[in-house]
């Protein structure tokens, strides 16, 4: 066994595949709950927003629920909200969304990044947030960013339906579309890096249940090899739903990590990448996380851990009301499985 | 709890979450938004069969609410403050009844202060029966049989599916004679009072479940990826 190691140098470690002391435990996505967001008086929307609140809500997964990493940028909206989406902000207890029903833009001529896009409140609350949590916490945790990708801000900027009947009509106006949003996840990508992100994760919705592989290999695999090349730090992709279809292709992207979804077999998905890119994830949320208990979440740890998955986290963002004690349990039972099989 | 304490990294001792939740054990029921007070959090936590209404905000405000819904609880629903420890509530049979606090909850925490529970009869929802019950000792404790003012041509199966309601939201048992009673065998007039409402409205209350479920998740259905219906 590996000396015991600093959460940060654990991640790092992990992602690159050098050795660790044990498996780390992150959140690529968001692990606030309302019951976090009272105790440090940071509810949402105003943690999205407010980056002191932002900070103070986005350490309690390093703090209080013993994560090796701290994630502050919780939803997926910051870009398109300095972009001009309408934004429906909800309350503490629900994710703010993109009104795609009033898409902002038709056309890749259409894409024009504001001048004040880094400076906008809700671009801002994640930057300046990630200065106060690299000051703070910069040494003993992996800061892990967050920039959008281009499929994702295409279903905000034109709206899902839209986008999806282009990709079918006229994929080469598809691609001109994800060529130009991309340099939107490379501008505030870059920026997280400048605060301070060790890691971005890079969430890309071309989800099992809209799009096949085949359209995955198609429109953007090559820019995710792109920005893997461009944002110099481990990049995680994050893509819900069932992937394992496009996980070989997937492998290809040069990035560090794949953030998967529980709808995969952890075993099943270890096999198809064959080590060519991390595994992270994936516990359930709906059903493991949010309704059962922390035996539930043991299990399936231990079912990730078994198949040798690099990285634990919930799959995707955990719901807001998740309780505390299911998410404590995670790290508890990544030590657990390490000893038992040390002691073996 | 000492394999967990070695399993739990140094700095959550340090933090507030881990030190609380080993006082006041696993949570039952969630509510996210208390809407007459700040939008606070509350909780209902359960260990060694004793119950702790709390939140994780700070002061005076959302300590004298605390207060209030834990005064709620018991006059809702009959619990008790422990002999042992007055932050906490017992119902005096000794059992958790588990699967009714989640709406015990709910009324305590979204109703306002001076909500009674609808008294009997209450008006069926899909019959013009009136419902009510009578409670009496049986071989089986204490024990609640349904009642019916009116008539309608479905009240047996009317009955049946409220049987079965009571039973899903309130883990009552059923005895022979088609009488219910708790698993502790106890009188809980209150809590049946309060489960005979719910109990007539299994598929609202199933929706109205579903419904703060999906609250607060984020899925592809949730953020508007989910392919056009």
């Amino acid at each position: 066994m590996t000396k015991e190691m600093k959460p940060r140098d654990r991640v790092l470690n992990a992602l690159a595949g050098l050795p660790v002391d044990r498996t780390p435990v992150a959140n690529p996505t968001n692990i606030a709950t309302v019951e976090l967001m009272d105790l440090v008086g940071a509810p949402f929307p105003a943690a999205c927003q407010d980056p002191n609140l932002n900070a103070e809500l986005a350490a309690t997964g390093y703090t209080e629920l013993g994560f090796d990493s701290i994630s502050p940028y919780f939803s997926i909206i910051q870009e398109s909200a300095a972009l001009g989406c309408d934004i429906q902000w909800e309350q503490k207890d629900n994710w703010p969304t993109v009104r795609m029903t009033n898409p902002i833009w038709d056309t890749a001529k259409d894409v024009k990044i504001p001048n004040n896009f880094l400076e906008h409140r809700d671009t801002k609350a994640i930057t300046k947030s990630i200065e106060i949590l690299k000051k703070e916490y910069g040494k003993e945790a992996a800061i892990i960013g967050k920039t959008m990708g281009p499929w994702t801000l295409a279903y905000h900027v034109f709206g899902v339906e839209k986008f999806l009947l282009m990709s079918i009509d006229d994929p080469s106006a598809t691609m001109d579309c994800l060529n130009a949003l991309k340099e939107i996840s490379v501008l505030y990508g870059q920026a997280q890096i400048d605060s301070g992100a060790d890691v971005l994760t890079f969430p890309d919705h071309a989800t099992g249940d809209l799009v096949s592989g085949e359209y995955y290999q198609r429109f953007l695999l090559e820019i995710h090899q792109e920005m893997a090349e461009r944002l110099k730090v481990p990049i995680i992709l994050h893509i819900c739903g069932n992937t394992l279809d496009r996980l070989g292709f997937i492998a290809e992207s040069k990035m560090a990590a794949m953030h998967f979804d529980s709808k995969n077999d952890p075993q099943k998905a270890a096999e198809i990448v064959n080590g060519k890119i991390k595994l992270i994830g994936n516990i359930n949320n709906p059903e493991t996380l949010y309704s059962k208990g922390p035996q539930e979440v043991r299990e399936e740890v231990f079912r990730c851990m078994d198949a040798g998955i690099e990285m634990i986290a919930p799959e995707c963002a955990i719901p807001l009301a998740t309780k505390l004690e299911n998410l404590l349990e995670i790290p508890r039972a990544v030590k657990q499985w390490e000893l038992h099989n040390e002691q073996k | 709890m000492g394999q967990k304490n070695q399993l739990d990294d140094p700095r959550l001792l340090k933090g507030k979450v881990l030190p609380i939740l080993e006082k006041i054990g696993k949570c039952i029921h969630l509510i996210s938004i208390d809407k007459f007070c700040e939008d606070i959090s509350v909780g209902l936590y359960e260990k060694n069969e004793m119950m702790t209404v709390w939140t994780f905000t700070k002061g005076e405000k959302a300590a004298s609410r605390i207060q209030q819904i834990k005064e709620r609880l018991i006059d809702l629903g009959e619990l008790s403050t422990s002999t042992t420890d007055k932050n906490k509530l017992v119902f005096e049979c000794g059992e958790k009844h588990t699967s009714l606090l989640k709406f015990l909850l709910r009324l305590a925490v979204e109703k306002p202060v001076e909500y009674k529970h609808p008294e009997y009869p209450v008006k069926d929802l899909r019959s013009n029966l009136m419902l009510g019950a009578i409670s009496q000792k049986g071989p089986n404790g204490w024990e609640y049989k349904l009642t019916a003012q009116g008539e309608a041509a479905n009240q047996n199966s009317r009955f049946r599916a409220i049987t079965k309601g009571l039973i899903r939201y309130g883990s009552l048992e059923q005895s022979s004679d088609g009488s219910m009673y708790f698993s502790c065998k106890t009188r809980h007039d209150k809590l049946f009072q309060m489960l005979l409402p719910i109990a007539r409205n299994v598929r609202g209350v199933e929706d109205e479940l579903e419904a703060d479920a999906m609250r607060g998740q984020m899925t592809t259905g949730t953020l508007g990826f989910s392919p056009p219906v």
